[in-house]
């Protein structure tokens, strides 16, 4: 851990103008360059409000009580400038019919957009579009209209609308939860690409196979706390995961029910993983044959 | 379903290829002149002519004049039975029904409003027909118009097929179940409510997702801001749009004080 | 600390994107209202929750781009109507701030404060414009008016208020309907907040 993290939080405390109680409380939470960060966590957890939060719209975009600090490189979120944010972070969310501009008529026209705002000479627009589409795989779609995209092209195109203004931070909020398998497939497979490619990639996600397999650490949130934070291949079988409304992932499911039907001893720990739970069935019958 | 609600008809020629901020300075001239402009039928007879041939040059004079007439049909008919009997300045009685006389005068000044509109609707349509909205979005843009007016110009056009889609699932699905939009006005009602209740109140709430996705894009950026296409206007174009609005600003001025000086 | 960027624009990225749907609710329950032939016409719904929410200057534009905007897609007559709508707006701006949107009553006085408002810029335009009439179904009343002998001044404002009134008050308590049933962390994000 010796590079500088990119995005810190210290004793963060969040409560929305109007809400009743605290949507985040005593937050601290470090994140290096590079890393993919899963956010698990119940509905009402505080998943939105971190990832809006890390977006650099808390507290300027919702109002609100806000405490303690939030820097990205260094800088207070906060005090983050309109025309600089884009290139520091982008935020893609649920909903990907809501994340259409609504003031273009093309693919190719909706990932001009941001960079129009930004002033981004012309020229260099064009290179940066093309590149944004390649990386999401929507180059063949750019002379179409965003309005009449399926679901996980539509979600594309939001992805490629914040890449082509190069933020370095990429936050997801449960990107393919409103999508279907082929969608969700094709989204999260851009995402990993991305996370190869150096992004550093913060996803709240309730996919749980997927957070288990493929991030580098895990948030569990609880009622705006963190509740445990860890290797996801390490801490997502904990009772305490199960308890807080997450649930845990098939194969822990399917090997604590195996556990609770054969009444063997229960192991150290239940696998979280396919990987892990092969390697655990296999244990088990390995112990049954002898 | 999804295509943005627009009156644009696939065209070419010079017409068409006026910026779009040309044409609707056409169309803010005519109606400027039409209601303030010095003289009467003359004027509208004269302007009714140049907008005629301006139609004819354009490629658009069947559609236009199809659209202005289905329009204007109504108010047109309206018009004339009612002024024919009411209106105040009527002496030549043509006939009479009744106790009540329909006057030729009424009957002229019928045919006037409706010319008046008729010109004005004529002009609007022939930009409409000729030009692209995200042309005119566009131009909107480049002119320096703030992002936010521009924003609300053009962004319902957009979102409008997506909201008339629900509704029209909404009904449909309403409709299959023996749920029907028949009936009296108050039964009428009572099936409204359910229908929009929710989807007036859902898309009130996601406008802050809206929002927010417009602020990850910069939108709030200050300064200069790029585009995509370039929209070219020609410094003969831009004479023609301050000519245009100035000498229509003027005939208006003269046309107010020659109207205060004879009442 | 941190309205930097905001407090440049007029309107906040909200306030916007409430008006640009607002428009959209204005057109789309328009037209449901002509498709089931109601009686009243429904098209303000939108520029009325915006006027209580985001102030009399943002309903007003509301209510003006949507009646141009409607002129541009679809009817071009309505775009003369445009500032009656924003008349609309603006009216019912005035009366949430002055509290008349904080019961359900109330909001019936704020439809009848609006019909009367708005008919002072309507019945102008009707009559300078269109001769009084426009080719609508309401001109029957004032047909019938001009026939029982009164002038046509006289007859189109009793048309103006007669067709508005029943359609401003049921928009109003609809509207009021909705900002009750509306989240409070919703409504909390708008200036016209505290006078609901």
């Amino acid at each position: 851990m010796s590079t500088p993290p990119i995005i810190q939080l210290d004793e963060v405390h969040f409560t929305y103008s109007g809400g009743s109680h605290s949507a985040l409380s005593a937050i601290t939470l470090s994140i290096q360059p590079g890393e993919i960060i899963g956010i698990i966590g119940a509905n009402g957890a505080g998943k939105s409000t971190l990832c809006y939060l890390l977006a650099g719209l808390i507290p300027s975009f919702f109002n609100g009580n806000f405490s303690g600090t939030a820097t990205i490189n260094d800088k207070e979120i906060a005090n983050i400038d309109a025309n600089k944010l884009p290139y520091l972070v982008g935020l893609v969310l649920q909903n990907s019919r809501l994340q259409l501009s609504h003031m273009c008529n093309t693919v190719y026209e909706e990932v001009a957009f941001g960079l129009e705002n930004l002033g981004v000479p012309r020229e260099i627009m064009l290179k940066k579009i093309d590149q944004a589409l390649k990386m999401t795989g929507i180059s063949h779609m750019a002379e179409r209209s965003p309005y009449t995209l399926s679901g996980g092209e539509q979600q594309r195109l939001a992805i490629a609308s914040i890449l082509a203004m190069d933020s370095p931070v990429l936050i997801f909020d449960e990107p393919t939860s409103l999508l279907d398998p082929v969608g969700r497939r094709e989204v999260l497979s851009v995402i990993m690409n991305l996370s190869k490619s150096g992004h550093t990639i913060i996803i709240a996600e309730n996919h749980l196979e997927w957070i288990a397999e493929y991030t580098d650490r895990v948030v569990a949130l609880e009622a705006g706390k963190i509740l445990v934070q860890g290797d996801p291949k390490e801490i997502m079988s904990l009772p305490e995961i199960q308890s807080s409304g997450i649930g845990w992932t098939r194969f822990t499911q399917a090997s604590a029910l195996y556990l609770e039907k054969t009444k063997s001893g229960s192991p150290n720990r239940l696998p979280i993983t396919l990987e892990q739970a092969i390697h655990f069935f296999q244990t088990e019958q390995g112990n049954h044959g002898n | 379903m999804f295509e943005p609600h627009s009156l644009y008809i696939t065209g070419k020629g010079t017409f068409y290829s006026l910026h779009p901020l040309t044409k609707l300075s056409g169309v803010l001239a005519v109606a400027l002149l039409v209601f303030l402009g010095p003289g009467e039928t003359e004027k509208i007879i004269l302007i009714g002519l140049l907008i005629f041939l301006t139609a004819v040059w354009a490629g658009l004079l069947l559609p236009s004049i199809k659209t202005t007439i289905k329009l204007l049909l109504p108010l047109l008919i309206v018009l004339v039975v009612v002024q024919g009997f009411f209106y105040p300045q009527n002496t030549t009685i043509l006939f009479s029904l009744g106790k009540y006389e329909y006057a030729w005068e009424g009957f002229l000044y019928a045919l006037f409003v409706t010319a008046r509109i008729g010109v004005i609707l004529l002009a609007s349509l022939l930009f409409l027909f000729s030009t692209k909205l995200s042309d005119f979005s566009r131009a909107l843009t480049i002119s320096g118009l703030s992002s936010g007016l521009v924003y609300l110009i053009v962004s319902p056009i957009y979102m409008l097929p997506d909201f008339a889609d629900r509704i029209h699932r909404i009904r449909e699905s309403q409709q299959s179940r023996g749920l029907d939009i028949e009936g009296n006005f108050l039964v009428r009602i009572k099936a409204l409510f359910p229908l929009v209740a929710p989807l007036i109140l859902g898309a009130l709430v996601e406008t802050e997702s809206r929002a927010l996705i417009l602020e990850t894009r910069a939108f709030n950026a200050i300064g200069k801001r790029s585009s995509l296409v370039e929209i070219y206007l020609s410094r003969r174009e831009r004479v023609l749009q301050i000519l245009l609005l100035t000498v229509a600003l003027i005939l208006s001025v003269i046309g107010i004080i020659e109207r205060a000086l004879f009442l | 600390m941190s309205t930097v960027n905001q407090s440049k624009k007029f309107f906040s990225t909200m306030t916007l994107t409430l008006m640009a749907v607002a428009i959209v609710i204005n057109m789309v329950l328009g037209q449901i209202a002509s498709i089931l032939k109601l009686p009243i016409f429904l098209d303000s719904i939108g520029t009325v929750l915006v006027g209580i929410l985001a102030g009399p200057w943002a309903g007003g534009l509301t209510g003006l781009i949507t009646n141009l905007l409607w002129g541009l897609i679809s009817d071009p007559v309505s775009a003369a109507f445009a500032p009656v709508a924003a008349m609309i707006g603006i009216a019912a701006g005035l009366c949430a701030k002055f509290g008349l949107f904080k019961t359900w009553w109330k909001a019936i006085i704020s439809g009848v404060i609006i019909s009367v408002a708005l008919a002072i810029i309507a019945v102008p335009i009707r009559l300078y414009m269109f001769g009084g009439l426009t080719g609508s179904g309401s001109d029957f009343i004032t047909a019938y008016f001009l026939a029982l002998g009164r002038d046509l001044f006289g007859a189109v404002i009793i048309q103006v208020i007669t067709s508005n009134l029943v359609d401003k008050v049921v928009t109003a308590l609809i509207s009021w309907g909705i900002i009750k049933a509306l989240p409070n962390r919703f409504v909390s994000r708008f200036p016209g907040a505290d006078k609901v």
